[in-house]
């Protein structure tokens, strides 16, 4: 999907490639504070390990990592949150975490301290950000499933997508479960055209070998890369 | 097909290590099983049934044991020479038949206690028939069914080295191991003794049978007649033998007699023919007379003196002055006369007898001449007949040479047929058994500590299966090496981040 998107729209190439640079000199020139969340990481070793490789993809040019389980949501939140603070804490990156589940877990407490919100208006249609004390945004993914229900032309939704994506260095995606996903699986399709990698967390004794095999199987059937496995040591049985 | 291959090992088989971590990561499964070991060591231990055991020896006689035919018992000369020698396997098969148990189990169900009896297998128990026997109430199912139930109650082997049998008996009550083994030994005793005297008894008919027909085989060639013959002819020349040497004895004694006579004959005839001195001979006469009158005086005295003397006359006190005085002087004539007198009166005597005796002395030698010569006569006759009679016995000798083997044998048979009947009178069994006391050994099949072990080792197969079977069937993710194993494609990025929140 992703590649189909690309060859529609060539500049969005090209665009990347100017992004990249842009990304790069923004990393030399870091104006904001430190992150907060960044010290606040018990094994800063895997963050950094984990975050040296999402900053290698990031430096060539991927931005819009995608994240997902099948089940346990907290490790998934947790690896968005790490990665989101850890680009955050080198760099003056414009970061959006995409969630369905901004009200429960690690974000709750952040989003209670969101004060600020923004909208972003394209072609009549509005969207409703919060921001992290300027650190990153916020954006549930319902707000994404009612755009795609006001739109009734594709090529409406897809350019507010495309808007949303170009707005942000950095998208880091903490899909919703397989299941909730395949019940709307229509509305699901559009989004994924942009996402670039997907990363599986693992969680021990709660994730399956049929699991994984699923959501592999899932993601691939939209051309989405597996960039590979993140594993949740902290649960145990 | 990846897990099993985790399983395995390639130096040690088994994946021991993973076996390890899989006992740590199905913790509740693991502990459960060790409750299990806990709950089945003492259950198993209790659930089986005490066994009341008892060993007893006995030992079976063999041609080796006897150190000589004179030592033998009569049964073991019996069993030697027909090679029926009882062995070990032998017993083995004797005690395990039908026959062997249904006598055990008739001596047990005539005994008093037979209700206190308890003939359930500790080992090997046989429930349907065991059930069906408690139920029995008369002595007929009791006999139907205890056979079935007896026989696996005691075993009989042999003892290596010893050579001795051991009677193993085990039940669940003492008083019925006890009874097992009386029974065993006494119908075990009573068996052979059976077998020993109808092997003899057949064998009794068979050599009596033989003998008949021997015997009869020697009468048709007329044996018997010449053996009755011949013993006629030993008595008639016993006799004779008798006969003519009581005939030699009085031969030789009349002769002795008829030499005697002839030489006193022959000597009176020279004493007759001989002269005596006449003075010499008065002298004598003298002397003799005077001899005469002495004792007539002293014999007068002594009849006088026979009275009392107050009841004797004065007359008679007279006459034995007389006599006394007469009886003096006769003494004194003797006297002077002397010892020569004596000895010519003894010659006179001698003389006088001789000539006197020498008629009958004639007659007798006459005699004994003529009786002399009937002896001889007679003797000769005797002779004569022995001899013939001696002949006669050869004779029939030498017919009885063809029929000695026959009669030999007979002899033989019949000797054999009555050592054997003597050996029926003391025949005895060839098992003996060892003294035995009434303790019996009560235990258990199995120790604690076997029970400990076998139920270590079973529940240690059973967690070993059943963490692999966990294992095969369960896919979840519990270690980052599984990732690595089962999915090669996927890369481990690295760990998910944790929050001192959290």
């Amino acid at each position: 999907m992703n590649s189909i998107l690309k060859n529609q729209d060539q500049t969005f190439v090209g665009d990347t490639n100017s992004k990249k640079e842009k990304h790069l000199k923004l990393i030399e020139n870091k104006k904001n504070g430190e992150s907060f969340f960044f010290y606040k990481v018990n094994n800063p070793d895997q963050l950094t390990k984990i975050g040296r490789s999402y900053l290698e993809d990031y430096k060539k040019g991927i931005k819009s990592f995608a994240f997902s389980s099948m089940s346990y949501k907290a490790a998934q939140q947790r690896t968005v949150l790490g990665l989101a603070s850890y680009f955050d804490h080198l760099f003056d990156l414009k970061i959006l975490i995409v969630s369905d589940s901004l009200q429960k877990g690690m974000f709750e407490e952040l989003l209670i301290s969101s004060k600020m919100e923004k909208d972003i208006v394209h072609h009549g249609k509005k969207m409703t950000i919060k921001s992290f004390h300027h650190h990153f945004d916020f954006l549930c993914f319902s707000s994404l499933l009612d755009l795609k229900k006001q739109t009734i032309v594709n090529h409406g939704h897809l350019a507010v997508m495309k808007a949303l994506v170009d707005s942000y260095d950095v998208i880091l995606w903490d899909t919703p479960i397989i299941d909730s996903s395949k019940r709307t699986e229509m509305i699901y399709s559009h989004i994924m055209g942009h996402l670039e990698s997907v990363t599986l967390v693992v969680s021990p004794v709660i994730t399956s070998s049929t699991d994984i095999n699923e959501v592999r199987k899932y993601f691939s059937s939209y051309g989405v890369d597996i960039k590979g496995v993140i594993f949740d040591s902290t649960h145990k049985e | 097909m990846k897990k099993i291959s985790l399983l395995l090992d390639d130096v040690t088989v088994i994946n021991f290590r993973l076996l390890g971590s899989l006992v740590l990561r199905y913790k509740k499964v693991s502990f459960l099983i060790c409750l299990m070991l806990l709950g089945f060591v003492p259950y198993f231990y209790l659930i089986q049934p005490e066994i009341h055991q008892k060993k007893v020896f006995f030992k079976v006689f063999h041609h080796e044991v006897a150190q000589s035919a004179n030592n033998k018992n009569f049964l073991q000369q019996i069993t030697e020479t027909r090679g029926m020698q009882l062995k070990e396997e032998d017993v083995e098969a004797i005690v395990t038949s039908y026959s062997f148990v249904k006598d055990m189990v008739k001596r047990l169900v005539d005994s008093k206690n037979i209700k206190k009896f308890n003939f359930e297998s500790p080992v090997s128990p046989n429930v349907p028939f065991e059930k069906e026997y408690q139920r029995c109430k008369d002595e007929a199912c009791r006999s139907k069914l205890l056979p079935r139930l007896l026989a696996p109650l005691y075993s009989v082997s042999v003892e290596p080295g010893t050579g001795r049998m051991i009677l193993t008996v085990m039940t669940k009550n003492s008083q019925t191991t006890i009874e097992i083994i009386d029974s065993f030994h006494k119908v075990l005793e009573d068996t052979r003794m059976k077998h020993a005297t109808d092997v003899l008894d057949k064998e009794i008919t068979q050599v009596q049978s033989l003998a008949s027909k021997t015997r009869s085989e020697i009468e048709l060639k007329g044996g018997f007649e010449r053996i009755a013959k011949s013993e006629f002819l030993n008595a008639t020349i016993e006799q004779r033998k008798n006969e003519v040497q009581n005939l030699f004895l009085r031969l030789s004694k009349e002769s002795e007699l008829y030499n005697f006579q002839k030489i006193s004959l022959k000597e009176s005839n020279k004493a007759a023919n001989a002269e005596t001195q006449n003075l010499e001979m008065l002298s004598f006469e003298s002397y003799s007379k005077i001899n005469q009158k002495i004792n007539e005086l002293r014999q007068n005295i002594a009849s006088i003196k026979t009275i009392p003397d107050v009841m004797r006359t004065t007359t008679d006190n007279e006459i034995l002055i007389e006599l006394a005085e007469e009886l003096k002087l006769n003494e004194k004539e003797l006297k002077k006369l002397g010892n020569n007198t004596k000895i010519i009166g003894a010659q006179g005597t001698f003389l006088n007898k001789q000539i006197n005796g020498q008629s009958s002395i004639a007659f007798d030698h006459k005699v004994s001449s003529q009786q002399l010569k009937k002896l001889q006569s007679d003797t000769d006759i005797a002779k004569k007949e022995l001899d013939g009679l001696y002949i006669q016995k050869m004779k029939l000798e030498n017919e009885f040479l063809a029929l000695k083997p026959d009669m030999e044998y007979l002899k033989l048979i019949e000797s054999r047929l009555v050592t054997m009947r003597l050996k029926k009178t003391a025949i005895s069994s060839e098992v003996n058994f060892e003294p035995y006391d009434l303790g019996v050994h009560i235990f258990k099949e199995n120790s604690l500590m076997q029970i400990f072990v076998f139920s270590f080792v079973g529940l240690v197969f059973l967690l070993f299966l059943s963490l692999v079977f966990i294992f095969l069937c369960d896919d979840r993710i519990f270690d980052v090496n599984e990732i690595e194993r089962y999915y090669k494609d996927l890369h481990i990025i690295g760990h998910a981040p944790r929050f001192d929140a959290e």
